[in-house]
């Protein structure tokens, strides 16, 4: 490779470093628009822990043994629930088989979070002898409003049928001596007012609510029908965003300090054989970003963003073995160009057979888990993939293009020939 | 430039194997009576226990930080263990959490376990009186300390929320861990198995389990607190550590193949192996450890919970790679009598190329 084009190579290298960088890491206004720039890091999809917001694990009761099938209709239940509710961003996933776990970002009413998810959802209207004289199915529209008096309520529309069994309803209940009808959200009496005569009306109301908020939830879990299984809220927890985005930040200084370091280390042991190592490790890290950010699965927890740190300094790795065995080549007596070919050819095999049972191990944890952990073998394994790449051909290319600069070969690329035992 | 160059050392790493095994043998134990005395630091999210989270919504000038101390000193006072606390972004949220075993009346209870008189957990039943008892408690506090009258401060100027953090679920997390953990070690056993020898992954699976238990030792013996991310932190140094084995191994492999070194002994190659592998093993370890050591000076406590438990496993991964894992093979080939078995030295089939550079082919 002649000079002039090693040069044109790094410009080229530079200019596209730079760029890839600004557009990884770096968000802002877009000049002469409206809009803001999102950068490529900020746009992978971030966990709760980072974002903020809410998660609770609904565990089915004891005696319940709900299927597939079963706990896929309640995920749809839940999941209009929770779009009614403007939590359109949830995400419920299936927990050992048997539990859901729902993650909500953003919420301000934990309170009302456990009402919404956690209500099994039965409406049913009894009279004083307990007997049920409509439920939920004979309801077609809930929604919650405000009564005269400035109070909440939830107006109930019935279906055709339903309105028919209302009418009946109320005429047996106010001929009866108690007079009174109760209207049941799951085990919860919410309200029981006296009926004095029959009422036919394709709508009714329910009172003594208490606050608007309270009205809302319920009109949605009425309207979203019930669960057919019975629940109970097995971890619920409120995490908040800010501690996320300073552990971001924090984490991303701590990266970029620990990188400088590392470019330092691998000069001092190696040379120029280091500085193609080190601009390798950036390439690698920009990949893996834009890695991260076009798999959909990818959640990025903290425990992952942690786990991407670390994977920088893991990811010297392979160059240290190709790097120590072309000392060994040269040491041996072969020419620069000798060593760096039987060095690169020889440390391969090396390289592959360790980072394959870490490949190896992620897959199987990726299959066999579930929730954080899942996430954290999916980034585990695309790191051990990228940094294979970008150390075994880039830096291979990098040393290529950098011969050209060296006055002493040796020197330059920090080899020397003493003897191997 | 520095060369951090070993060949022409000659260490004797397999003679003193003993001294370095009972080294960790010695931190291993350590770390099982601190367990048995102490116990670990299970956090709120592996042990179970409640979030409690406390909101003032009224604009008083008070002191945050004094507000902070003594809610929890209350909370002491009460009998709870209080595990953590955290004041959000919202700065006039504060966040407790309160871990599993709570003294009342002078007794231990677990509020995991069934309470008699109503059918639910203790912290079930603990968290339903709780949340009365701390509204009226923080309205009081305010009230006392900066002289508030009711209509300044009452009732409805905080928000005080508690949620039970039951263990059934994290129980389940770990379960599902160890069963996928299981199974990976496993199938790396049988890679190591089919690419080395059989006893080769064994004596990788062996310097794995001591790492991990190194690990498990010291995040006792430091008092680290344990949570969810501990799971993460056991996968990454199990990643960790059989690379560092495999690449020692990869080395004895090399040496067994060599003709010229077909006399050798299994301690004579191992030991060669480890001093040929030493610059990369102490060269990775610095730039892993630079980069974990980066997050534990720039990190939050969150951070650093989960930085701690891999640097012990980073230095345990170390140590068994340089100083266990080879005399670990050297041994287990004694006890199962295959000292003397070298693989085909793939060298006879070829023709004229020199024994050294054929390996990779």
């Amino acid at each position: 490779m002649r000079k002039t084009k090693s040069v044109i190579i790094l410009i080229v290298l530079a200019i596209l470093i730079a760029f890839f960088g600004v557009a990884c890491f770096v968000s802002g206004p877009i000049p002469n628009s409206t809009k803001d720039y999102q950068s490529i890091f900020g746009i992978i999809s971030k966990g709760i822990d980072l974002k903020g917001g809410y998660y609770a694990v609904l565990v089915p009761e004891e005696g319940e043994d709900p299927s597939q099938e079963d706990l896929n209709a309640v995920i749809e239940t839940l999941t209009t629930r929770l779009d009614n509710s403007g939590y359109t961003e949830a995400v419920i996933n299936i927990q050992d088989g048997t539990s859901l776990r729902v993650e909500i970002p953003d919420v301000d009413d934990p309170d009302e979070v456990i009402k919404l998810i956690g209500d099994q959802g039965k409406l049913e209207f009894r009279d004083a002898s307990g007997t049920v004289w409509l439920d939920g199915g004979d309801i077609s529209n809930a929604y919650p409003a405000y009564d005269n008096d400035g109070k909440a309520i939830v107006i109930l529309q019935f279906t055709g049928n339903g309105q028919d069994k209302f009418a009946a309803a109320t005429r047996t209940i106010s001929a009866g001596d108690d007079k009174k009808m109760s209207i049941y959200l799951g085990d919860r009496l919410v309200s029981s007012p006296t009926v004095n005569s029959e009422i036919n009306s394709p709508s009714a109301q329910i009172e003594g609510i208490g606050e608007y908020a309270t009205a809302n939830t319920i009109a949605s879990v009425i309207k979203s029908g019930s669960l057919d299984i019975k629940f109970t809220i097995g971890e619920a927890r409120q995490m908040s965003a800010t501690l996320g985005d300073s552990v971001v930040e924090k984490a991303m200084l701590a990266a970029g300090i620990g990188l400088l370091i590392i470019f330092a280390i691998l000069i001092i042991f190696y040379n120029a054989m280091g500085v193609a190592a080190s601009i390798a490790l950036v390439i690698y890290v920009l990949l893996y970003v834009m890695v991260l950010a076009i798999f959909p699965w990818v959640q990025l927890t903290f425990p992952g963003i942690a786990g991407i740190i670390l994977s920088i300094g893991m990811a010297v790795d392979a160059n240290v073995i190709i790097f120590d065995r072309i000392k060994d080549e040269y040491a041996s007596g072969k020419t620069v160009v000798a060593a760096i070919k039987a060095g690169f050819r020889r440390a391969v095999v090396t390289v592959l057979d360790s980072n394959v049972t870490t490949i190896l191990a992620a897959i199987v944890l990726w299959i066999l888990s579930s929730g954080s952990i899942k996430g954290f073998a999916i980034t585990l394994f695309l790191g051990v993939i990228i940094s294979l790449l970008t150390s075994i051909f880039i830096t291979r290319w990098l040393l290529r293009v950098l011969r050209p600069f060296a006055k002493n070969e040796e020197k330059f690329f920090g080899l020397n020939r003493r003897e191997v035992q | 430039m520095i060369d951090l160059s070993f060949r022409d050392k000659k260490f004797k790493l397999v003679e003193k194997f003993f001294i370095f095994l009972l080294i960790s043998v010695v931190i291993i134990i350590t770390g099982f009576v601190f367990m048995i005395v102490r116990g670990m630091n299970i956090g709120v999210e592996f042990g179970g226990g409640a979030n409690i989270s406390v909101t003032v919504h009224e604009a008083v000038e008070y002191n945050a930080d004094e507000f902070k101390s003594d809610f929890v000193k209350w909370l002491k006072d009460k009998g709870y263990s209080v595990n953590n606390t955290v004041q959000t972004s919202n700065n006039d949220t504060y966040e407790f959490r309160i871990g599993t075993t709570m003294t009342k009346n002078g007794e231990k209870i677990d509020l995991n376990a069934i309470d008699p008189d109503t059918g639910d957990t203790y912290l079930t039943s603990e968290s339903g009186t709780l949340k009365p008892e701390m509204t009226d408690a923080v309205v009081n506090y305010f009230r006392t300390k900066y002289s508030l009258s009711d209509d300044d401060f009452n009732n409805d100027s905080v928000t005080v929320n508690v949620h039970a953090i039951g263990n059934q679920v994290m129980k389940s997390l770990i379960r599902a861990a160890i069963i996928a953990v299981s199974v990976a070690i496993v199938v790396m056993l049988a890679y190591i198995a089919i690419r080395f020898t059989w006893i080769s992954g064994l004596a990788a699976i062996l310097a794995l389990t001591h790492d991990v238990l190194i690990m498990i030792a010291f995040t006792t013996i430091f008092y680290i607190p344990v949570n969810s991310t501990f799971i993460a932190a056991v996968i990454t140094i199990i990643g960790y550590s059989i690379n560092a084995t495999i690449v020692v191994f990869d080395r004895i492999r090399e040496i067994e193949k060599q003709p010229s070194f077909a006399q050798l002994s299994d301690k004579e190659i191992s030991n060669m192996a480890v001093t040929q592998t030493l610059s990369r093993s102490i060269l990775t370890t610095v730039t892993t450890l630079v980069m974990i050591v980066m997050l534990t000076i720039f990190g939050t406590a969150s951070i650093r919970e989960f930085a701690f438990p891999i640097i012990f496993g980073l230095i345990g991964g170390a140590y068994s790679s340089i100083l266990l894992s080879a005399p670990i093979w050297v041994y287990l080939r004694k006890l199962f009598r295959q000292e003397n078995k070298r693989p085909k030295q793939k060298v006879a089939k070829k023709k004229a190329t020199p024994a050294v550079d054929s390996v990779a082919e």
